[in-house]
C-alpha cells in the first residue's frame, strides 16, 4: 500500500513538533527506498502545510528590497493573526523584479501585493 | 317434226271443213298444246320457283345493303361527334396543363429571382460585416499595443521611483489592507 | 462602429486599469503543476478546489484555464481547456472561484462559437449579459409538462409517421453517409421557413471543420443563420472541448427554454462525444469498462439529454427539443453506446444504408423507427390523413418480397403492393426542401385516397409537384388556412372537395 504524501507529511510534522529531528532522515530514507525521490519538493510543501496546521508557520517572504525591522515586525504580526501561529519562521529573499510590495507564501497559500503582479494583470487585460 | 306435222296436214285436208280451211290441224294443235302445257308444267315446277327465289334473294340483298348503308352513315355521324367531343376535351385539358406548367414555371422563375436577389443582398451584407470585423480587429490590436506600452513604461518608472523607503511604506500599507 | 474612436479607447483603458485589483486583500490558495501531458495537468495543492471548478494556470505565455475532474488525496487532475504546449511543470495554479460557464443570450444568435463561448467565425467578441452553467441539474418532475406541441421537421416521412414534439428527445441513428445530418439540417431550415420562432443550436462534436463551414454557408443561404447558434469543435481540438461542447450548447439552449421560448438542440454526433470522454477518462487513469469506456458513460449522455424538456406553464411553458445523432457501425444498433442512447431518448429515426442506395431518400426505416410521443405532438390535420400511412407501408413491406417474385397475386395483394410503392415514392424528398403542413396533408391525402392510383409510380413526384402548384396558384387562401392545421382534414369540407377535383385532373395528365 503506497503511503500518500499527506500521510507522510502529517507523520513527519507531528514528529517535528514533538522535537524528533531524526524523522527527516527517516523520511529521506523512505523516499529513496520507495523510489519517490522526485516527490521530495512536494513532500516538503506538504510538511509545511501540516506544520502550519499545528501552529508552526514557515513563511517565504520575497521583496524588491531588503526588509527593515519595522516592516518585518508588521509582517510577523499579520502572519500571527492570519495563521494563529505559535512559532513563526520567516525566510526572506530579495527579488528586484518584483519592483515593490511584498509576496508572502505560507504552505499552499499566498499573498501577493507586488507591483509586478499588478503589471502582469494589466498585460493580461482582456481586450 | 315439221315434216311430220305437214304430213299430217296433207292427209287431213280432204275431210277438211272449217278447221282445215283455217289451217289449224287439230291433232297438231292438241299435240302442240300438250307440248306447251308440258313445258309450262316443267317451267312452273322447276324453273320459275328457282328463278323467283333468286330474284327475291337479290331483292332482299339489295334492301339489306341499303339499310346497312344508311346505318353506317348514322354511326359515322355519331362517332364523328364523339371524336369531336374527345378532341375538345383533350384540347381543354392540354390548355390547362399548359397553363399550370406556365404558372409553375412562373413561380420557379420568381423563386429563382428572389433567391438570387437575396443572395446578392447577403453578399453585400457579408462584405459590410467583414469591414466592421476588420475595424474591430484593428481596434483590439491597438488596445493591446497600448496596454503593453503602458505596462512597459510603468515598469521602468516604478523601478526608478520605488526606493527602499518607499517600498517600506508600500509594504506597510498593503499589510494593513489584508483582511484576515 | 465605423471608425476607431480614440477617446472611447482611452476611456476603456482607464476603466480596465481602475479595475485592476491590488491583489493584497487576502491569502489565496495556490497550487503547482507537478506533471502535464496529453491534455491533463496534475496539480499539487489547492486543497479547497471543488469538482468541475475552473483553475487558472499561470504560464509564460499567459493564463491557461483547466477544470478539475479528478480530486484525489495527493493531487488534482485538471483537464486543460487549451493546448498543453504552454503549460510546464512548476507553474503556479490558482482557483478562479467559479464553475465552468458560457455566455448565453440573444447575442449568440447567428454566431459560430467554441464551447467556451469564444467566437470562431472571425467576428467580434461576444459580450453577453448573462452566463449559463455548463453543468446544471435537469428540471424536476413538477417543473415539467407533457409534450403536446408539434415540432415540424418539414420532412413528410417524419411528420406523418414519427412526429416530433417540442420537448421530446428523438435520436437519429444510422451508419455513416446515410443522411443523418441532412435531416437535422432540413429541420433547422424548416423552422425558418415556417417562421416557428424556434431557435436552433447546432453542436458539432469533432466534425470536420470543412463540413461545419459548408453547413454554416447553407444555413446563411437559406436565411436560417439569424436564429441559429453553432457550437463547433473540430477533430483536432482537445478532447476536453469535445467533451464540453454538448453541455455548453445545452446551456445556451436553456437560456431560451427558461425564458418562455423554444429551442432545438442538435448534437452531431454523440458517438464522437463518447469517444472523447473515453480518451479523457483513460488519461485521467480512471478504470476502463466495456469497450474501454468509463463506467459513467451512460450518465454522460443521460444528464445531457434530461435537460431537454417541456416546462410547465408556471415556469414559462418554454421547451428544449433534442435531436441527438449517433453513428453506428454496419447497422449494429445493439452496440454499447447506441443502446445507451436509445434507452434515454423518446424514440429514434433509423436511417438504413440499403434504402439510401435504392434511392429512397430520406432513408428512413419505417419498421425500426418510432416516436414514443406520437399523436399528441402531431398537427391535427396531418394526423387525420396519415393514420393509414404507417399501416399501409408496413403491410407493403411484408408483401414486398412477393412483389419481387412476380408470382401470380390476387387483386387485393396487388393493390396493396402498388399502393405501398406509390407511398414510398411519395415520401422521397429532396434535400433543403422542407414541406409545410398543407403540402404534406394534401400529398398524403391524394395518394392514400387512391386519387393517384392511375399515375405511373415513377411520376408520382411530378404529379405531386403539379398538384401543389395548381392548388397554391388557384386556391392560395384555402391552403393558407389549411397550413394552420388546427382541425382534422375532413372538417375543411370545401378544401377537401377542391383537393379531390384538382387531384383527379392531375392524375389524368399523368396517367399511364
Amino acid at each position: 500500500m503506497k503511503l500518500t504524501r499527506r500521510e507522510l507529511a502529517d507523520y513527519a510534522a507531528a514528529e517535528l513538533v514533538a522535537g524528533n529531528k531524526k524523522v527527516v532522515d527517516e523520511l529521506a530514507a523512505y523516499l529513496v527506498q520507495s523510489g519517490r525521490t522526485r516527490e521530495a519538493n512536494l513532500v516538503v510543501r506538504d510538511i509545511e502545510s501540516a506544520l502550519a496546521r499545528k501552529g508552526v508557520v514557515v513563511a517565504h517572504v520575497a521583496t524588491a528590497h531588503t526588509l527593515d525591522e519595522s516592516t518585518r515586525k508588521s509582517l510577523r504580526q499579520l502572519l500571527q493573526q492570519a495563521f494563529s501561529a505559535d512559532t513563526l519562521h520567516l525566510q526572506e529573499t530579495v527579488k528586484p523584479e518584483l519592483l515593490g510590495g511584498v509576496k508572502v507564501a505560507v504552505a499552499d497559500k499566498e499573498l501577493d501585493s507586488t507591483a509586478r503582479r499588478i503589471l502582469n494583470q494589466l498585460k493580461a487585460v482582456k481586450v | 317434226m315439221t315434216t311430220a306435222v305437214t304430213g299430217f296436214a296433207s292427209t287431213a285436208t280432204p275431210e277438211g271443213d272449217m278447221l282445215g280451211s283455217l289451217g289449224i290441224d287439230v291433232q297438231l294443235l292438241v299435240l302442240q298444246t300438250i307440248a306447251f302445257l308440258l313445258l309450262l308444267f316443267i317451267l312452273t315446277r322447276f324453273v320459275f320457283p328457282k328463278l323467283n327465289a333468286m330474284l327475291d334473294k337479290r331483292d332482299a340483298a339489295i334492301a339489306d345493303s341499303l339499310k346497312a348503308a344508311s346505318e353506317a352513315e348514322k354511326n359515322a355521324a355519331k362517332s364523328q361527334a364523339a371524336v369531336e367531343k374527345l378532341l375538345k376535351d383533350a384540347r381543354r385539358d392540354a390548355d390547362e396543363i399548359v397553363a399550370s406548367a406556365k404558372a409553375e414555371a412562373g413561380t420557379l422563375v420568381d423563386a429563382a429571382e428572389k433567391k438570387s436577389r437575396e443572395r446578392a443582398e447577403q453578399i453585400v451584407a457579408d462584405a459590410g460585416a467583414e469591414i466592421r470585423n476588420d475595424i474591430e480587429k484593428a481596434r483590439v490590436a491597438l488596445k493591446k499595443e497600448t496596454i503593453e506600452l503602458v505596462a512597459a513604461a510603468t515598469e521602468k518608472v516604478v523601478g526608478k521611483v520605488v526606493t527602499a523607503q518607499v517600498d517600506e511604506k508600500l509594504i506597510k500599507s498593503s499589510v494593513d489592507e489584508v483582511n484576515v | 462602429m465605423s471608425e476607431v474612436n480614440v477617446a472611447q479607447l482611452s476611456e476603456e483603458l482607464q476603466a480596465a486599469i481602475a479595475n485592476l485589483s491590488s491583489g493584497g486583500e487576502s491569502f489565496e490558495e495556490v497550487g503547482i503543476v507537478t506533471r502535464v501531458g496529453d491534455g491533463v495537468a496534475w496539480i499539487h495543492g489547492l486543497n479547497g478546489c471543488g469538482f468541475n471548478e475552473v483553475v487558472v494556470i499561470e504560464t509564460k505565455m499567459g493564463d491557461v484555464e483547466a477544470f478539475a475532474l479528478n480530486l484525489m488525496e495527493d493531487e488534482i487532475g485538471a483537464v486543460l481547456l487549451d493546448g498543453d504546449a504552454a503549460v510546464a511543470a512548476g507553474n503556479r495554479v490558482r482557483l478562479k472561484g467559479e464553475v465552468l460557464g458560457v455566455p448565453v443570450g440573444n447575442e449568440l444568435l447567428g454566431r459560430v462559437v467554441n464551447p467556451l463561448g469564444q467566437p470562431i467565425d472571425g467576428g467580434p467578441e461576444i459580450r453577453a449579459k448573462q452566463r449559463g452553467l455548463v453543468e446544471r441539474p435537469a428540471v424536476g418532475v413538477m417543473g415539467r409538462k407533457h409534450v403536446h406541441e408539434p415540432l415540424m421537421t418539414g420532412i413528410m416521412a417524419i411528420d406523418a409517421m414519427f412526429p416530433i414534439g417540442r420537448g421530446q428527445r428523438e435520436l437519429i441513428i444510422g451508419d455513416r453517409q446515410t443522411g443523418k445530418t441532412a435531416i437535422a439540417l432540413d429541420t433547422m431550415i424548416n423552422q425558418a421557413k415556417q417562421k416557428t420562432g424556434v431557435v436552433n443550436v447546432y453542436v458539432a462534436v469533432g466534425q470536420k471543420l470543412s463540413k461545419v463551414a459548408r453547413l454554416v454557408d447553407r444555413l446563411k443561404q437559406e436565411g436560417v443563420m439569424e436564429q441559429t447558434i453553432v457550437v463547433a469543435t473540430g477533430p483536432s481540438d482537445p478532447a476536453s472541448l469535445l467533451y464540453l461542447a454538448p453541455y455548453a450548447g445545452t446551456a445556451m439552449g436553456e437560456y431560451f427554454r427558461d425564458n418562455g421560448g423554444h429551442a432545438l438542440m442538435i448534437y452531431d454526433d454523440l458517438t464522437k462525444h463518447a469517444v472523447a470522454y473515453r480518451q479523457m477518462s483513460l488519461l485521467l487513469r480512471r478504470p476502463p469498462g466495456r469497450e474501454a469506456f468509463p463506467g459513467d458513460v451512460f450518465y454522460l449522455h443521460s444528464r445531457l439529454l434530461e435537460r431537454s424538456a417541456k416546462l410547465s406553464d408556471e415556469l414559462g411553458g418554454g421547451s428544449l427539443t433534442a435531436l441527438p445523432i449517433i453513428e453506428t457501425q454496419a447497422g449494429d444498433i445493439s452496440a454499447y453506446i447506441p443502446t445507451n442512447v436509445i434507452s434515454i431518448t423518446d424514440g429514434q429515426i433509423f436511417m438504413e444504408t440499403d434504402l439510401f442506395y435504392q434511392g429512397i431518400r430520406p432513408a428512413i426505416s419505417a419498421g425500426l423507427s418510432v416516436s414514443r410521443v406520437g399523436g399528441d405532438a402531431q398537427t391535427k390535420a396531418v394526423k387525420s390523413v396519415s393514420a393509414q400511412l404507417k399501416l399501409g407501408l408496413s403491410q407493403f413491406r411484408e408483401l414486398a418480397a412477393f412483389a419481387q417474385f412476380g408470382s401470380d397475386l390476387d387483386e387485393s395483394t396487388k393493390k396493396q403492393i402498388e399502393r405501398g410503392q406509390r407511398l414510398t415514392e411519395l415520401l422521397k424528398q429532396p434535400q433543403y426542401q422542407p414541406m409545410g403542413i398543407w403540402e404534406q396533408v394534401v400529398s398524403v391525402y391524394a395518394v392514400n385516397e387512391g386519387l393517384f392510383d392511375e399515375v405511373v409510380t415513377a411520376k408520382i413526384k411530378d404529379a405531386q409537384a403539379d398538384l401543389l402548384t395548381r392548388l397554391w396558384s388557384k386556391h392560395q387562401k384555402e391552403m393558407e388556412e389549411l397550413n394552420k392545421g388546427e382541425k382534422k382534414f375532413a372538417e375543411y369540407e370545401k378544401t377537401v372537395k377542391i383537393v379531390r377535383e384538382t387531384a383527379e385532373k392531375v392524375a389524368k395528365g399523368f396517367a399511364e
